[in-house]
């Protein structure tokens, strides 16, 4: 379905998460896609053009960052927002690799995060 | 018997002489008849000598060498020449040694001749052998014998006299004294070497009140206080006492005082003085040094702030310092004399492994070093202490008590407590990234679901006023407005979606709940864990302790850890299972540390194995970590080792774990290889020793009352 609409893959384990996301952002206007670990999500930017990550760092298998490190190299256009419950314990390298245009904290606030993703997207 | 027989018996046996050796020389006469060779001696001379009435030993000499030989030991009474001729008797007398004993000549009857040549040679008699030889003989024997033995006492008593002076002089000489004579007007009269070196002035005259004082005595350098002192000394004997003795310090400016003895005795009559003075520097030296041992010693052990008492053999109290007197003492009470057994608790079993150090030790002689135990304070509250005990023993090795020292523990106690809750907290603090995830993630999407839901409720309200209104339309019979109304809540329905809000809120309602009900469970699991003990041991299941623990550690790590659990069917134990738990808690960070220092992104394993053999209990934690280094595995559990960086451990969680499962009566101990991974074996008694862990049992209950 071709669309204006941003597309914007949501990258969690939690399924929870997931959902409490999908229904802040319903009115966004925004194509909304899940995984729950990064090689989903992979597989979901090979299937599909992104416009915007966000994800969650502590995952089973390779962590967020380390993800967001792959969209980078791999699709650059594509924006990218980390979205943690705990951030202290990432490594500088980690995050200079990736370059998130943000990084949030869990619990998050829905302002910050609208305001995140349109930074993200270059909207107004 | 005649009269005369009876006289001469009484005066011999009056001179009682002992055995009298005579060496006899004899010549070989030809008018002896005997068929049977010549006899020693003449035999007129043997018949004499038997009547002197005292047995007679006679030596026979033939030459001048044998005759020599004879005179030098000194036991020969008397040599007897018996009618050898002028020449011979001369030649004899003069081959003699000095020391020989007196010569008696026997001449032949007329040899008037003879006799006088004799005496000129040294003889000390002579006998004419004529009728009245053999009652002469023995007369003049008697006498030589005597004369010779007197001499001989002499010369021994000279020789002593000799020896005595010589002993005199060296003693005198070396003697680490000053010694000398005064006359009765203070004039040395004699002195020894060491009273010239202190006197120099030797010579002028010592102070007596018969010279005048000491002024021209003191003119050397004899120290002034010494010379007062031999002043004082001379008028106590001057007034009639027989000696006097005086302790005199002599401060020598500058360098170290020095201490004189100054003794002074009357010698004989004729007002003469013997004065000694000895440097008793060092005897004071020393006598001072022991008085202040004595006295730092007593300092010591009245100020230190341990306990410390000495037992009778009886078990009484023989002596308690201060400290001790603070512990067991109550006011009014004296403690020596007191059973020592009246502080502690009657051994329960009345076994000796259960009585108190003290008594143990006076019993047995059994020495302890900080063993804890229980004592009642004389306040009547129970503390714990530590006591070091050893028995006394006198030369025989026969016990003389105990002397005992202890101290109060409860302070420490408090503090161990503290440190085991504050390093249970820091382990649990290691966690806090996962906890952090674990808790925020829930509350990240209840906070968005909770927004939302305040959306949703006003997305159903607009279409509850729709059907409000809906309703009252219905009741007013106007179609029109009815029919409006209606279109209204169904664009109202489908503008927020109803149907997907209705569940979708039930949907975010739920997993609202669940996430917090998965917050509730973690703070649930670690105020268990944060919690402490009871104060008593309880039944405790170890495999329940460790699955807890490990499954509140694996939600925290569980991304990175995969639990294998492999438990064997476990009897229940006497523990604290909070404090064993805490162990289980430390070792699991630690392993799943271990794994996530790999830095590979492969989930590490870490397999629980819980095992009954014999009577012990075995829990196994193994890792795929790094593994320990050999030369950290032997200080891992140190206190304050620490292989992790600064933050993230505090190096008291092995020391910590390791103290808890010796207070169980356990053993902790670790293998590993580095690289490959490590295995924690923890060993805990199924029945626990009491005797290992009744102090501390009693020690934290103790704690338990202090804080309530």
């Amino acid at each position: 379905m071709p669309s204006d609409r941003p597309t914007v893959l949501l990258v969690d384990d939690e399924p929870s998460v997931l959902a409490a996301l999908q229904r802040g952002l319903r009115r966004e206007g925004l194509e909304l896609r899940t995984a729950d670990r990064a090689a989903s999500a992979v597989a979901c930017l090979e299937r599909e053009a992104i416009d915007l990550v966000i994800t969650d760092h502590r995952m089973p298998g390779p962590s967020g960052i380390e993800l967001l490190a792959l969209v980078r190299a791999r699709w650059p256009a594509t924006g990218r927002i980390l979205l943690s419950g705990h951030t202290g314990g990432i490594p500088a390298e980690a995050l200079a690799n990736a370059q998130p245009s943000a990084v949030l904290g869990k619990p998050w606030d829905d302002v910050e995060l609208r305001t995140a993703i349109r930074d993200a997207l270059g909207r107004e | 018997m005649t009269h005369a027989d009876s006289e001469a018996r009484k005066s011999t046996a009056a001179l009682r002489l002992g055995v009298i050796r005579v060496v006899v020389v004899a010549a070989d006469r030809a008018d002896w008849r005997s068929e049977d060779g010549p006899p020693p001696v003449a035999v007129e001379t043997t018949a004499g000598l038997a009547r002197l009435g005292d047995p007679v030993e006679l030596i026979r000499a033939d030459s001048a060498a044998s005759l020599a030989a004879c005179c030098t030991d000194g036991s020969v009474d008397l040599v007897l020449l018996d009618r050898l001729g002028e020449t011979r008797t001369a030649g004899l007398l003069a081959a003699l040694p000095v020391q020989a004993p007196p010569t008696v000549v026997v001449v032949g009857e007329g040899e008037e001749d003879e006799a006088l040549a004799a005496f000129r040679v040294g003889a000390a008699d002579c006998i004419a052998f004529g009728p009245d030889y053999e009652a002469v003989l023995p007369v003049v024997l008697l006498e030589q014998v005597r004369r010779s033995r007197s001499a001989r006492r002499q010369r021994a008593a000279e020789d002593r006299i000799r020896w005595l002076e010589d002993l005199y002089a060296a003693v005198v000489t070396e003697m680490p004294a000053a010694l000398a004579v005064l006359d009765a007007d203070g004039l040395v009269v004699a002195a020894n070497p060491e009273f010239d070196l202190l006197f120099p002035s030797r010579g002028e005259a010592i102070p007596t009140s018969a010279s005048g004082g000491a002024s021209e005595f003191v003119e050397a350098r004899v120290p002034a206080e010494l010379v007062e002192a031999i002043e004082r000394g001379a008028r106590t004997i001057d007034g009639g006492a027989h000696h006097s003795i005086e302790l005199v310090r002599v401060e020598a400016g500058g360098a170290e005082a020095r201490a004189y003895e100054v003794r002074q005795r009357r010698l004989g009559d004729a007002g003469r003085m013997l004065l000694l003075v000895s440097d008793v520097t060092e005897s004071e030296w020393l006598s001072e040094r022991l008085d202040a041992l004595r006295r730092d010693t007593r300092d010591i052990i009245e100020n230190v702030n341990s306990a410390l008492i000495v037992v009778g053999p009886d078990g009484r109290i023989s002596f308690a310092n201060p400290a001790a007197e603070r512990i067991l003492g109550s006011p009014g009470i004296e403690l020596v004399g007191r059973a020592i057994g009246d502080w502690f608790a009657a051994p329960a079993s009345g076994a000796l492994e259960e009585t108190n150090p003290i008594e143990r030790c006076l019993a047995d002689g059994t020495r302890s070093r900080g063993a804890e135990t229980m004592l009642q304070r004389g306040d009547g509250h129970w503390i714990p202490v530590g006591v070091s005990c050893s028995p006394r023993l006198d030369a025989d090795g026969r016990s003389r008590g105990v002397v005992a020292v202890f101290q109060d523990l409860s302070e420490i106690k408090e503090l161990e407590q503290q440190v085991r809750q504050t390093e249970k907290m820091a382990s649990i603090g290691q966690l806090a990234a996962g906890l952090a995830h674990e808790v925020n993630n829930p509350m990240g999407f209840i906070h968005a679901n909770l927004r939302q839901m305040v959306e949703y409720l006003a997305d159903l309200n607009r279409v509850l006023d729709a059907m409000t209104r809906l309703v009252e339309a219905a009741g007013t019979e106007d179609r029109e407005a009815l029919r409006a109304a209606a279109a209204d809540v169904g664009a109202i329905s489908k503008e927020i979606d109803l149907d997907y809000v209705r569940t979708d809120f039930e949907k975010a309602l739920l997993e609202s709940g669940e996430g917090a009900e998965r917050i509730r469970h973690i703070v649930k699991d670690l105020r268990d864990f944060s919690r402490a003990d009871p104060p008593e041991r309880t039944p405790s299941d170890v495999n329940q302790a460790l699955d807890s623990t490990a499954n509140i550690v694996h939600t925290m790590m569980k991304h990175t850890v995969v639990l294998e659990k492999h438990y064997a069917e476990l009897p229940e134990i006497d523990a604290y299972p909070m404090q064993l738990k805490q162990v289980f808690m430390n070792l699991l960070v630690n392993a799943q540390q271990a794994i996530e220092a790999r830095g590979d992104r492969e989930p590490g394993v870490i397999r629980l194995e819980t095992a009954h053999e014999g009577d012990q209990i075995v829990v196994r934690i193994s890792d795929t970590g790094v593994g320990i280094a050999e030369a950290d595995r032997t200080r891992i559990f140190e206190p304050f080792f620490t292989t992790k960086p600064v933050g993230a451990g505090t190096g008291l969680g092995l020391s910590t774990s390791f103290a808890i499962i010796e207070r169980h009566g356990g053993r902790i101990t670790v293998e590993s290889e580095p690289g490959r991974g490590s295995t924690f074996e923890v060993r805990l008694p199924v029945s626990p020793s009491t005797s290992a862990d009744a102090a501390s049992v009693r020690a934290d209950d103790a704690d338990a009352r202090t804080e309530a």
